[in-house]
């Protein structure tokens, strides 16, 4: 049977991650479980390729991180969305708004050609 | 700086205070946590344990390269750094080589100078003589003065050339002056100022917000404590104001813990205000979410009582949702619940181990323990285990999953044999050899050895030592040396684990050990182990 997945566009994962947190601070295995459930398992991710991505955004300011009890009592890194990140979304939703709308436009216009 | 280290893919901040090997240690943890983690979740939904493995590391990727990325990441600037300061080292080498052939130029030529002009003088006192006026009794002491001055001179230029920078002491000096003066003149600074200008002085800085926060809960009292923020909560940056309440609430908090809270919970950030929703979860049992009004109307109701008040009432009326739900709702409360923390409600005096088993807790974990579905009886369990279970609570309900057959599931079996992992247990430490030695006849050990062998060694009992190592000499496989080895005898006999001590090995060892060990133990036979034929 065809693997239905696909794959994320570049650029995508750090929109995914910070809508994510925008809930409030999970852990990375969380997190890669909620997008991969938002997204009815339709969206493939390799789930390690979550964390220099979490790290980088952590390096930028735009999520912080602090280590507490996950719910298996483990030791885990929390990641919590800044300010920054909250600003960084709007920014980055609504650029994808237009950039997706646009596509979408290109892709429903009748062909006005012979 | 900042754009340039972007272009090479890493971002400019302030270097990472942790040490390399510190960093290393967080990151291989946090990677190894999220296999633990989805392989758990494997082993719930079926998968045999090799499966559960295979599949989290193939869904994680490449591991070492994943971890080689993380660390170019968070030490990226100490990287660059460490190639600055090489860089650096060379230019401050090369110019000190410079300065250093420049002054041994220097005196060179002051000393050849110097003998040229004593030879000068050498000869005025020659014509001098010639002429019958005796060596010169007034010029050569001035000329003598002139190249001693010259001398002088050359030779100040040649030791300023190797010092220029001021010495400690004057750092020192200053440092300790300025402190003095502060200390003298406390009047200088009013508190609240001195708190302002602390928090502002890195306004972006989210550790330095919590940096100031955490010496504001140690140096103040609570009320002092509330008194700066409401003066200063509106200055705050939201970096400060994301941090500022861990300190008013970890460790068991402060008992000013809900008044710093509702600073941020009235907070028009909502990043702010998400943080303090979180943190509320452990004093309100709820999760507020974005539900503001209800907030609100909790703080209404629950801040003119005493912290235990609030953690007795809210913990009997979470107990009374919980077991009016089912369901996804409870699932919910469930994961609520584990995520708790009652260090806040211990350090208020309140016990909630108590409220929650007198509000009927253990029947409801009992309920859940008995159920069909292995995350509810996971549940259950850890609920239960939390509870401070009495022997006959454990007797009822947790020991006949440790004595249990196959029809046990894995991880059921695990989590229930981690229950009895205490010292404080001595009662089960007999129950669990017993089953230890059945699930051998029964064919099962291999699924088996390692949850015993764990919760054994955590029991610390001297008792569970012979079996052990009668259950090597009897079933010689690797399974078994690996499961007893590793998870515990090492801790019960200071034996590290390799997986060539089989039988043979042990035998031998316990023959000439066993004059040493704990007295519960010296000079035991080894039992024998029956293995299923």
């Amino acid at each position: 049977m065809a693997d239905e997945r696909f794959a994320l566009l570049p650029g995508t994962l750090e929109m995914l991650v910070l809508k994510t947190l925008a809930r409030g601070p999970q852990h990375g295995y969380a997190i890669a479980r909620s997008i991969q459930e938002k997204s009815a398992d339709v969206l493939r991710i390799e789930e390690g390729s979550l964390y220099p991505a979490l790290h980088r955004m952590e390096r930028r300011g735009w999520i912080d991180a602090e280590w507490g009890p996950s719910e298996s009592n483990r030791r885990a890194k929390f990641y919590g969305l800044t300010k920054q990140g909250r600003e960084e979304l709007k920014a980055q939703t609504e650029n994808w708004n237009k950039v997706s709308g646009a596509i979408e436009q290109v892709l429903q216009a009748r062909s006005t050609g012979a | 700086m900042g754009r340039f280290l972007e272009s090479l893919g890493l971002s400019w901040r302030a270097p990472d205070p942790r040490s390399s090997r510190e960093v290393d240690g967080d990151i291989d943890e946090e990677l190894r946590f999220h296999l633990a983690e989805r392989e758990r979740e494997n082993r719930a939904a079926g998968m045999s344990a090799e499966e559960a493995r295979a599949d989290a590391e193939r869904r994680f990727g490449d591991f070492e390269r994943i971890r080689g990325e993380c660390r170019r990441v968070q030490l990226g600037e100490r990287i660059v750094l460490q190639r600055l300061n090489f860089v650096l080292l060379l230019v401050l080498a090369g110019g000190v080589a410079f300065f250093a052939w420049q002054s041994y130029a220097a005196q060179r030529d002051s000393r050849y100078l110097i003998e040229r002009m004593r030879a000068e003088v050498a000869q005025l006192n020659a014509v001098l003589a010639e002429r019958g006026a005796g060596p010169a009794s007034e010029a050569a002491p001035l000329v003598d003065e002139r190249t001693a001055r010259l001398a002088r001179d050359v030779g100040r230029q040649a030791s300023a050339s190797d010092s220029t920078a001021p010495s400690d002491e004057f750092f020192v000096g200053k440092l300790g002056t300025a402190a003095d003066r502060r200390a003298a003149h406390p009047e200088e600074e009013t508190a609240d100022e001195m708190w302002n200008h602390r928090f502002n002085e890195h306004r972006d800085d989210w550790r330095h917000g919590l940096a100031v926060a955490q010496r504001l809960a140690d140096e103040c009292s609570c009320e002092r404590a509330v008194e700066v923020l409401d003066v200063l909560y509106g200055t705050l940056s939201v970096p400060h104001r994301e941090q500022l309440f861990k300190p008013f609430v970890f460790h068991g908090g402060k008992p000013c813990a809900l008044r710093v809270l509702h600073l941020g919970a009235t907070d028009p950030e909502p990043s702010v205000r998400a943080r303090a929703y979180s943190y509320l979860r452990d004093y309100a049992f709820r999760d507020f979410g974005e539900d503001y009004e209800g907030y609100l109307a909790w703080y209404r109701d629950w801040s003119p009582r005493g912290l235990q008040e609030v953690f007795y009432g809210n913990a009997s009326a979470f107990l009374e949702r919980v077991r009016a739900a089912s369901g996804a709702e409870l699932a919910q409360y469930v994961r609520q619940w584990r995520a708790l923390d009652f260090r806040a409600a211990e350090a208020a005096g309140a016990d909630l181990v108590q409220t929650f088993r007198l509000g009927g807790a253990v029947e409801l974990a009992a309920g859940w323990i008995r159920s069909t579905d292995v995350e509810t009886r996971l549940t259950g369990l850890e609920w239960l285990a939390r509870l401070d279970p009495t022997e006959a609570e454990l007797r009822e309900h947790v020991l006949p999953i440790v004595r249990g057959g196959a029809e046990v599931p894995a991880d059921v079996f695990a989590s229930a044999c981690g229950v009895f992992g205490s010292p404080d247990r001595a009662w089960a430490v007999p129950e669990l050899l017993a089953a230890l030695e059945d699930s051998f006849e029964l064919g099962i050990a291999n699924q088996r050895v390692a949850g015993f062998t764990r919760a054994l060694a955590r029991a610390r009992d001297p008792r569970a030592t012979p079996v052990l190592v009668a259950c090597i000499v009897a079933d010689d496989t690797p399974l078994t040396i690996e499961g007893i080895g590793s998870n515990g005898l090492q801790e019960l006999t200071g034996v590290a684990y390799d997986p060539s001590h089989g039988g043979a090995w042990w035998c031998a060892w316990w023959e000439k050990n066993t004059g040493n060990l704990p007295e519960a133990i010296r000079g035991a036979p080894l039992p024998v182990i029956t293995l299923r034929k």
